[in-house]
């Protein structure tokens, strides 16, 4: 949250020593509220008021980074909510789910196909961002092989989709070198989520029921996601929320989704 | 561990002012229903917040005679009926519109004008064929709208049609024919909030009130700057919730108009293997533009393949919770 200039001021050491330029502290506050000054213009000010006054200049939304050997998504750090106030900083990833019941050939294509799609746009270089592991065997050694054999077919950053952690701690492992997007904790597992999250220095994604008076109920129509248990059933056509009715319309199971946080 | 958010809300003072399409017998029409738009005293579908009581609408174009500029796919889609306004509009309403948009065409075979009395005879056709609120647009010309509305005001006249499209050169017209027959316009100006108004502002001192005019503020398609369009109806509709009456006006959108006249729609051949399916990206290109615009505060989109109708409507169920 951006302070106001009163609460800089409380931060400055108020001598009004005006070796910053301005007259007062306080003076010198109210530009750096207005963002017209800079804080380094006051060779006094103590390192708890930087650090302070540093966090408080940051971005409300956090930067989070997805990194792959050759490509990164970056997304966040956003300071409006309106194209026409300022701008926005960062575009959607977009990732490509598949699942760990693939057969390795046919994984292996799918994820090159993928990865090899690009358009030349009026010069932009469009290409999708990275592929999504979705747990579908429930069996961590499937899912640790699948993660290997994506992370072979790519250079580009992959989602993990598992729920239990030791399924989850087992992709991590295969996806070592890189910077996965850990996806999902959930009220029930997300003690060794977060643990295993940070072990890995690896960016986490969390999942909850929808906050009460959403216009929006697709989320809480979709199935449980206990790794496995109802899979068949998912892909049989049981999930009712959008992303469910959509991979239906793809061949095989790879659906082109963007990166699957609600 | 409970925690609680506290959710922010937007306490707006103004709201998009309600206008009802069509008139049913007992308002002196022939409507079966009437359709009503706006109302909304929030940001598109923030139901937390404020009241969105009218969902979006769709009006599918239909054309006055089989037009000769559409897409062969758009042509594959509604087969033979493009051969009679009052048989397409009859599809159209099985296809799931809401609203049917009568787009006149300028000439009868590619030659000879259409006359005041074919756009008589089609307008008639249409509400004859439908009972769902109409509106009617003309060529696009200024000579040939003039002559052509004010028939069709006339024709239709207590009906509640909407008439387009009114701008800045022929406002005068268009706005005399709907205060004289009961009907509404489309105010449509060139991507601009402050032109939007004006034409607003203008319209209204004529002496029409503000519940029947529409604002067309002109969009783009995917790809070819709706992104500007998009900030425009955002910044119209912001304007609107805090209070400016100019600017508190369901949008009308053309998003079939504008996404099928572009290469990725159009065209099936010559274009990059990497761009698919043309049947798939032409329906999507449609869809991805009318739900854009549907997000930014579109109350009517006016749309042209069937099966992007469905898809749209599909969507806007979802966002309307319902």
């Amino acid at each position: 949250m951006a302070l106001s200039g009163l609460q800089i001021y409380k931060l400055l050491p108020r001598t009004n020593c005006k070796e910053c330029g301005y007259p007062t502290c306080l003076a010198f506050a109210m530009k750096l509220a207005a963002k017209q000054a800079e804080l380094a213009a006051c060779p006094y000010v103590s390192e708890e008021a930087k650090a302070q006054l540093a966090a408080a200049a940051a971005p409300p939304i956090r930067l989070v980074t997805v990194k792959g050997p050759g490509h990164k998504v970056e997304v966040g750090n956003e300071t409006i909510l309106f194209r026409h106030e300022k701008t926005f900083y960062h575009k959607a990833g977009l990732f490509v789910r598949v699942h760990d019941t693939m057969p390795a050939g046919e994984l292996r294509a799918a994820v090159q196909a993928a990865m090899g799609f690009g358009v030349d746009y009026v010069g932009m270089d469009l290409f999708l961002d990275g592929i999504a592991v979705e747990v579908a065997s429930g069996d961590a050694g499937t899912f640790a092989s699948a993660v290997q054999t994506v992370q072979e077919a790519t250079d580009r950053p992959l989602i993990l989709i598992a729920e239990a952690p030791a399924v989850m701690e087992a992709g991590v492992k295969a996806a070592e070198g890189a910077t996965p997007l850990l996806y999902a904790a959930t009220s029930d597992n997300w003690e060794t989520m977060a643990a295993l999250a940070k072990k890995a220095q690896a960016p986490l994604a969390v999942r909850t029921p929808p906050l009460p008076g959403g216009g929006w109920g697709g989320w809480s129509e979709r199935p449980g996601r206990d790794d496995g248990a109802n899979q068949g059933q998912r892909r049989a056509g049981h999930g009712a929320g959008p992303r469910r009715a959509r991979s239906h319309r793809h061949a095989g199971h790879v659906d082109a989704t963007t990166s699957p946080g609600p | 561990m409970p925690v609680t958010v506290e959710i922010p809300i937007e306490k707006w003072r103004g709201k998009v002012r309600e206008v009802t399409l069509g008139a049913t017998p007992d308002d002196g029409g022939t409507r079966s229903h009437t359709v009503t738009v706006g109302g909304e005293t929030t940001l598109p579908f923030l139901h937390f917040e404020g009241e969105i009581p009218n969902s979006p609408r769709i009006a599918i174009e239909i054309a006055s005679r089989r037009p000769d500029d559409w897409s062969p796919l758009l042509m594959e889609a509604w087969g033979d009926v493009v051969d009679d306004p009052a048989t397409w509009a009859k599809a159209a309403e099985e296809a799931g519109a809401d609203l049917i948009l009568l787009q006149l065409s300028l000439t009868k075979d590619g030659d000879t004008p259409t006359t005041a009395a074919d756009a008589r005879a089609a307008t008639r056709a249409v509400l004859e064929a439908v009972g769902m609120p109409i509106l009617v647009f003309g060529p696009g010309q200024v000579d040939a709208d003039n002559e052509l509305l004010v028939a069709v005001a006339e024709e239709a006249a207590g009906e509640r049609i909407v008439l387009g499209l009114c701008e800045e050169k022929n406002y005068r017209t268009i706005v005399a024919a709907a205060l004289a027959h009961g009907h509404l316009v489309n105010s449509c100006t060139p991507m601009d909030v402050n032109l939007s108004k004006q034409l607003v502002i203008l319209i209204s001192d004529m002496g029409l009130p503000l519940e029947r005019i529409l604002m067309d503020p002109t969009t783009a398609g995917l790809g070819y700057g709706i992104e500007y369009g998009y900030s425009v109806m955002e910044r119209l509709r912001i304007a609107a919730l805090q209070g400016d009456k100019m600017t508190q006006l369901p949008m009308l959108v053309t998003p079939g108009y504008e996404a099928w006249r572009q290469k990725e729609a159009k065209v099936g051949e010559g274009v990059p293997d990497a761009w698919g399916d043309w049947h798939e990206r032409a329906v999507l290109w449609e869809t991805m533009t009318a739900t854009a615009l549907v997000e930014s505060g579109a109350d009517i989109l006016v749309m042209r393949h069937p099966e992007t109708v469905k898809r749209v409507e599909a969507f806007i169920e979802k966002l309307m919770g319902k």
